[in-house]
């Protein structure tokens, strides 16, 4: 024991100043999920701004017929950049914010369960949203839309040997491949973190629902994501090397030639990720706003366990309707009806859920704060969108709706009405989590109803503009096609909504720097998250909770009245391995007792501080530089631009080589302590550990 | 608080009442609401069934939100916590099986039209067939074996671009192809799109019942000018299309042709040579074009020009047909429709930003002239074939904002005003065609390029 | 001591620690499951999507540039052409270098259980064996490609070679990555840092290499023994390849 209390004296030295540091090293370095979760939020919260921005160039272009505001081009390059960035840069990020920042808190853990991975993930966030925006700088825009159909991403003219040799889609592509990269070592973090660090007696079935949206949510990113690197390495193929993976016929040698490649391949795999993509999207949304409800109408979720089933549900059925993205490529009418069908069937899981929010606030006691109101905003707009999505599904209906504004409006629906409201009522939320300080309620309100019916002029109109046959993508339309009342009505809209962001933007500034601290559970809230200071120390859990119950705080305060009559027995086993623990709502006495006598021990042997935290590290900063550097060595060496052609080697082979010794440097860097005896703890089995300090 | 719930209520009656009226009554060109062929009314119907139901379940659900929000709020009588409920397990089921039951209602007649559909695109025997090419960015129509007769004694196709006629109550199967990029065929009142992939065939069948003019345009982001890549579709009483067939196949005949050759419209100018390494006009002797258009990969590159002037629009439904608005284009085609790929035949301008800067160099202000005075006497000697247009001409609308149009001063015509409520019937083929409305006078390039996307 | 696993497993248990020494796994986890373990069970389900991408897209095009070869013969059409897959690939010749990766995994299965006995020379024996024999099979890969080249199939010479080089490429690229990964732990081993707690280290590189094993397994049968089409000779195949030319316009 000596040992012990001696090397997390040595650990609290060595670790504590330097993870309450403040200064930007600290952030550079950091890899404490709290504040990686801070660096994903900031972030999205300037790509949303970025992104809205965007929004609002579309919409002065659009505001009047034949506009001249962006040239054509710039037009296209714009909407492209509109949908990636608030895609792959606003609302991913946003999640990834709340998964870091919350999944460890949730599940009573400390971290997650390879911290620096986790700054990886982020660092190569930043590294792909650099990339895809310097694009605005080297002026070669993407400009091929956000799900960039071959082949218009690689020829220009097809009836010449024109090839689309811009940097334009290079910027997307890698973009995109970097940004891929960061969402699975995020999703492969937070999948293990939580499998195996929650507290004890928190089972699968015991956890709150955020959290298995987390899950669910990761898995998704792991099994969809691979899809998009094939179809982009498949492109930077074509692009790069001159296969035809996508290209029917081309010019070789100045001859037309038969190639045999396929369009329609690129949208097979674009859209076997682009669906899942989108319920990585919502997803998120509704577990936080499965959060949110419970806590304002102060009952218990309706349907815990039909909840999860339906997540899993939705994420299960999301890999069997990418078809519906293709209704209109005429693949038959096997394939057409069958996906037809199963993108019905996923409004059977997506209804439950809506019925049991709302079976969630039935016979509560209902505060309308701001969170609240986002989060019941979510479940009136998502439906909407639901329903235009339903409308979609029938694939003869949907070819007067495809690539219409009909489309546009479903899914600003969804996303806005959906992922968008569950954010900004998150936000809310978590707020006085993140920083004890509570965003000012009476602003929150007006913005709650600013938002709401700037939303509605904003989006709803975009119904009729699809019915009346306008197409997305236009830059221009004609004075005499009728499209212009809507879009004017629209483009109002739209800019009442930018306005309730400055509104958001001020009530977050004000709120920060104010002084009045708010205690550390403001809501009432159910989950343990709440049960610990706000903010939270570095070390989240001075003792580690023991769980019993599915909402442990309420519990706690309240006491659990044995009133579990829905508690799942829920057995998990993949390959026969058992991931989760039969659990129930209520342990067996002695089971309980055990591992609280655990936890109390554990008490005992930690000191305030004592707890063991490991260290800051800079490489995963230095592999993201590398993966940077890397990246716009690709895209300003395109082998076909022939002046570019000398800064291949330069800038590539920079980030090549910083990223190798970025690696090499991360895995002999001790994780935890500086000094070689700390070994002894870190093995945790208390075996000898002398041999172990010889490597260094 | 109160209030606020009133309010959200309101909103919803509001959706309710809107909506549903909204898509009943629609008079605009582009509109699916009002379809015109059976095909496109079986979607409307089926569409119409999902929307009630959709209807069904969103005012249910947001009066569930509604009321809940009402009756449920906290009050300050309330000092105990509610009923700690966890589930209901025969609820949950209810709203497991009642959506899927309108589910079910929606996906039987869904499934039934989409086989259907294909099948009725698969069966030619009754149809008319129009093979149709999506280029960047206008369409090349093609009737097979309509055409005059060719040097091998078969029929060739009869060509011509972004505007297809087809007969009333005649089956119709467009048969689509590219060779470029992914567009799509989209005539909303007609029917649904189909889209027009390299490497693949696909069809789409219509059989108009109403004569008219018809709008389409392209659903799929094909690249730079995707938002101008329109066209006209004009259903024709059968004898009507048979004339127009026949005046497409014996090419221009006009007398008044005084800018052709010896005044026979068959023999172009010189200046028209140029054109000819990627125009074809039907009829025109090939000594015009004699050592210039003989590759054969070149055929097609731009619009087919027989009988031009009898068209509503130039540029694919971006420019009304008038002899300025063809000089204008002429003069610089890059600057009227930014990226199209006739502004490489200027030499010397390589891209884009480079052709909105400098005029056409190719061509002289008299070049121009000449060929639009002659372009504008491709016309059969007896007027344009009847075009049977009953409704407003909403391309005129097009260059009412685009500076093009009025950086012409020479041509001293006012420019063209919107053209959206030109619903008189007056195809402004007629007002342009055969009256130069330059007679001599050279059609001056515009001094300084007004650049309409700076 | 169980109080200190517990705190391991929440703080220390956090922690990735660097190659070599230790890692997340040395206290229970809630599961069980070692996190490294877990956290590469999870990376080969994603790979495995990223394979199954990439055969789908192989058995897309593998008659491919066969059917098209219809199109010049029949209508005289400009194709890529040949060589095609009954031409040039070499069953026996594979069918050697996939025993010789397939006889790997067994080295590897001796080389994790070598390691569990704390037996480190025989774990540096079976590891360089491992990695040695995956060498021998990346050269075969080498061989057989340049030789291809040599035939006239390259990447762009017809979408055939485009879809074989990038998948079994991307294989290779795999197999690269693990024979590297390999050479780093005997490597290690010669420094002296492994020892029988690194157990679990070797473990995931050697889930890792029985993966790649497996999914060459896939590649081997779909890639030379499945039968390919014979495009022109074909006559069964005259009709559907030339839908497939005509749908694509010449001018
Ligand atoms: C957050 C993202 C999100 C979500 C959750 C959804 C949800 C759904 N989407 Fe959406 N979708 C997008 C984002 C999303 N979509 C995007 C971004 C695109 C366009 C991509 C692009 O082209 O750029 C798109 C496009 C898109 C298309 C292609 C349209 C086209 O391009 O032609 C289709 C077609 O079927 C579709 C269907 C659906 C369906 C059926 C659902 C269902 O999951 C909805 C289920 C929910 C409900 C139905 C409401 C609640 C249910 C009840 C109250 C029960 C009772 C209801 C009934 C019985 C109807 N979506
Ligand atoms: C989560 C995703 C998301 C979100 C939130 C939005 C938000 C908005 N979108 Fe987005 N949109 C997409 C995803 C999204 N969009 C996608 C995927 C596409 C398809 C792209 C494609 O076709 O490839 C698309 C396409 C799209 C189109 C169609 C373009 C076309 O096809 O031609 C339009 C048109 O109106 C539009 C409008 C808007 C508007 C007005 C908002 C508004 O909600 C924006 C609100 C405004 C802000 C969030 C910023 C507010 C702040 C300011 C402006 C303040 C000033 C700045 C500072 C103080 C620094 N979007
Ligand atoms: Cu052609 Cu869009
Ligand atoms: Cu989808």
């Amino acid at each position: 024991m000596a040992t012990i209390a001696q090397s997390q004296t040595q650990a609290r030295h060595a670790t504590t100043p330097a993870a309450s540091e403040s200064g930007l090293w600290s952030w550079l370095t950091t890899i404490d999920h709290k504040r990686i979760g801070i660096l994903y939020g900031v972030t999205a919260i300037v790509f949303l701004f970025i992104g809205g921005l965007e929004a609002m160039l579309i919409r002065l272009q659009l505001a009047r017929p034949e506009n001249d505001l962006l040239s054509l081009d710039a037009y296209n390059a714009i909407f492209t950049m509109h949908g990636t960035t608030m895609i792959f840069l606003a609302v991913m990020p946003a999640s990834t914010a709340f998964f870091n920042y919350l999944v460890p808190l949730q599940i009573g853990a400390r971290d997650v369960a390879f911290p620096r991975l986790n700054a990886l993930s982020y660092w190569l966030l930043l590294a792909g949203a650099l990339i895809l925006n310097l694009s605005f700088f080297a002026g070669s825009i993407p400009n091929g839309g956000w799900y960039g159909y071959a082949p218009l991403t690689e020829i220009l003219n097809g009836q010449t040997d024109q090839l689309n040799t811009g940097r334009n889609m290079e910027f997307w592509a890698v973009g995109l491949q970097v940004l891929g990269i960061s969402s699975l070592a995020a999703s492969f973090n937070m999948i293990v973190t939580i499998f195996n660090l929650r507290a004890p007696g928190m089972t699968l079935m015991r956890m709150p629902i955020f959290t298995w949206a987390t899950l669910i949510t990761s898995i998704l990113m792991v099994l969809a994501f691979p899809a998009i690197t094939v179809a982009l390495a498949l492109l930077q193929v074509d692009r790069f090397l001159g296969t035809h993976f996508y290209v029917p016929s081309t010019y070789i040698d100045g001859r037309l030639t038969l190639t045999g490649g396929d369009p329609l391949l690129w949208q097979h795999l674009f859209w076997i990720f682009g669906h899942p993509e989108v319920y990585i999207l919502i997803l998120p949304a509704f577990g936080l706003v499965s959060e949110i409800i419970p806590v304002f109408s102060r009952k218990p979720l309706f349907g815990y366990a039909v909840m999860v089933y339906a997540l899993a549900a939705i994420a299960f059925l999301g890999f069997g309707v990418w078809v519906h993205h293709m209704f209109t490529t005429g693949l038959g009418p096997t394939p057409t009806a069958i996906f037809s069908a199963t993108t019905m069937l996923i409004a059977i899981p997506t209804g439950v859920k809506i019925f049991n929010w709302v079976g969630t606030m039935w016979g509560g006691q209902i505060r309308f704060s701001t969170p609240m109101l986002f989060a019941v905003g979510l479940v009136s707009q998502f439906t909407i969108g639901g329903i235009s999505g339903v409308m979609h599904s029938s694939a003869p209906v949907d070819t007067q709706q495809n690539d219409s504004y009909f489309v546009i409006a479903h899914f600003h629906y969804v996303l806005f009405g959906g992922s968008i409201f569950a954010l900004i009522g998150a936000l809310y939320f978590y707020f006085p989590k993140i920083t004890g300080k509570m965003l000012d309620e009476r602003l929150g309100k007006i913005h709650f109803w600013w938002t709401f019916l700037a939303f509605n002029a904003a989006f709803f109109p975009m119904h009729f503009l699809g019915l009346e046959g306008m197409p997305r993508r236009y830059a221009s339309y004609a004075e005499g096609s009728g499209w212009w009342f809507w879009n004017v009505v629209v483009s109002i809209g739209s800019f009442a909504l930018a306005l309730s962001f400055v509104l958001l933007a001020y009530n977050i500034a004000k709120t920060l720097r104010s002084r009045n601290k708010v205690e550390d559970d403001p809501w009432d809230a159910a989950t343990i998250e709440w049960s610990i200071p706000s903010p939270p120390p570095v070390y989240n859990y001075k003792e580690i909770p023991t769980v019993t119950n599915r909402d442990q705080f309420w519990a706690d305060k309240y006491g659990t009245g044995h009133d579990h009559e829905e508690e799942d027995d829920l057995e998990v086993r993949i390959a026969g391995v058992k991931l989760g623990d039969v659990g129930s709502g209520d342990e067996q006495p002695e089971d309980q007792a055990a591992t609280r006598r655990q936890a109390d021990d554990l008490g005992d042997v930690e000191e305030d501080t004592h707890v063991h935290m490991p260290n800051p590290s800079f490489w995963p900063l230095v592999v993201a530089i590398g993966v940077f550097l890397l990246g716009l060595g690709l895209i300003f060496s395109h082998p076909r631009i022939e002046i570019e052609r000398l800064s291949l080697p330069v800038l590539s082979v920079l980030g090549v080589v910083t990223m190798v010794f970025g690696i090499v440097a991360w895995s002999l860097e001790p994780a935890s302590d500086p000094e070689p005896h700390h070994d002894e703890f870190n093995d945790g089995h208390g075996a000898a550990a002398a041999p172990t300090a010889a490597h260094h | 608080m109160f209030r606020s719930v009133v309010l959200f209520a309101i909103l919803v009656m509001v959706f309710g009442a809107v909506a549903p009226v909204l898509a009943q009554q629609d008079t605009n060109p582009y509109t699916h609401i009002d379809p015109k062929s059976p095909e496109g009314r079986t979607i409307q119907d089926l569409y119409k069934l999902i929307f009630w139901m959709g209807v069904v379940v969103f005012i249910f659900v947001q009066f569930l939100i509604v009321y809940t929000s009402m009756r449920f709020k906290r009050r300050r009588t309330h000092t105990s916590r509610p009923a700690q409920v966890h589930g209901h397990r025969t609820l949950e089921i209810t709203w497991t099986i009642i959506p899927a039951i309108i589910l079910l209602i929606i996906a039987v007649p869904t499934i039934t039209t989409i086989y259907n559909a294909y099948a009725a695109a698969e069966d030619t025997e009754e149809a008319m067939i129009v093979d149709v090419y999506g280029k960047q960015w206008w369409w090349e129509i093609h009737y097979p074996g309509m055409g005059p007769v060719g040097e091998d004694g078969q029929p060739t196709d009869l060509v011509t671009a972004n505007e297809i006629r087809i007969p009333e109550d005649q089956k119709v199967v467009f048969r689509l192809y590219s060779n470029n990029v992914i567009h799509s065929f989209w005539i909303p009142e007609l029917t649904g799109k189909m889209d027009v992939i390299p490497g693949h065939e696909r069809r789409l069948s219509i059989t108009p019942e109403t004569s008219g003019t018809y709008y389409g345009e392209c659903a799929e982001f094909c690249g730079v000018a995707h938002a101008w890549m329109r066209f006209v579709v004009k259903v024709q009483p059968q004898a009507e299309f048979d004339t127009w067939v026949t005046a497409m196949n014996s090419g221009p005949d006009t007398p008044t042709a005084a800018f052709a050759p010896e005044g026979d419209v068959s023999r172009a100018p010189a200046e028209f040579s140029a054109c000819l390494l990627c125009h074809n006009v039907t009829g025109v002797s090939e000594a015009a074009a004699e050592g210039i258009a003989t590759d054969p990969s070149s055929v097609g590159a731009g619009p087919n020009l027989t009988l031009l002037s009898c068209r509503d629009t130039l540029a694919a439904g971006l420019l009304e047909n008038t002899p300025e608005n063809l000089a204008l284009w002429l003069l610089n085609p890059g600057h009227v429709k930014e990226g199209n790929y006739m502004h490489g035949v200027t030499p010397g301008i390589k891209n884009q930003d480079e052709a909105n800067t400098y005029p056409n160099q190719v061509l002289s202000g008299e070049d121009v002239t000449a060929i639009v005075n002659y372009l504008e006497s491709l016309q059969p000697a007896a007027g344009c074939p009847e075009d049977g247009v009953a409704r407003g001409n909403m391309n005129t609308g097009a260059n009412a904002g685009n500076a093009p149009v009025l950086a012409t001063p020479a041509a001293g015509t006012p420019a063209p005003t919107g053209g959206g409520e030109d619903v008189t019937g007056a195809g402004s083929s007629e007002a342009g065609a055969g009256t130069p409305a330059t007679e001599g006078e050279p059609i001056a390039p515009a001094a300084t390029p007004v650049a309409i996307n700076p | 001591m169980a109080t200190t696993t517990l705190d391991v497993q929440h703080a220390g248990g956090a922690v990735d620690h660097g190659h070599g020494h230790g890692d997340s796994g040395h206290g229970p986890t809630s599961t069980g499951i070692d996190s490294k373990k877990l956290l590469m069970w999870w990376f080969l389900g994603s790979d495995g999507v990223l394979f199954g991408a990439l055969i789908a897209t192989f058995m897309i095009y593998r008659n491919r540039a066969q059917d098209l070869s219809v199109g010049e013969t029949v209508a005289g059409l400009v194709t890529t052409g040949g060589p095609f897959p009954n031409e040039i690939l070499d069953q026996l010749f594979t069918a050697v270098s996939a025993g010789v990766l397939l006889f790997s995994s067994f080295t590897m299965v001796l080389a994790v259980a070598s390691i569990g006995r704390g037996n480190i020379k025989a774990f540096r024996v079976w590891t360089i064996a491992t990695a040695m024999l995956g060498g021998i099979f990346l050269a075969g890969q080498y061989f057989e490609y340049t030789e291809f080249f040599h035939e006239g199939l390259s990447l762009q010479q017809n979408i055939f070679g485009a879809s074989f080089f990038v998948l079994t490429g991307v294989h290779g690229l795999h197999v690269f990555a693990g024979v590297l990964w390999l050479l780093g732990l005997s490597l290690t081993s010669f420094r002296g840092g492994i020892s029988k707690k690194d157990h679990t280290n070797v473990e995931v590189a050697g889930l890792y290499w029985h993966f790649i094993d497996i999914v060459w397994i896939v590649l081997f049968t779909l890639v030379y023994l499945l039968p390919y089409r014979d495009g022109a000779h074909d006559p069964e195949h005259v009709d559907g390849a030339m839908r497939l030319v005509q749908a694509i316009p010449f001018f």
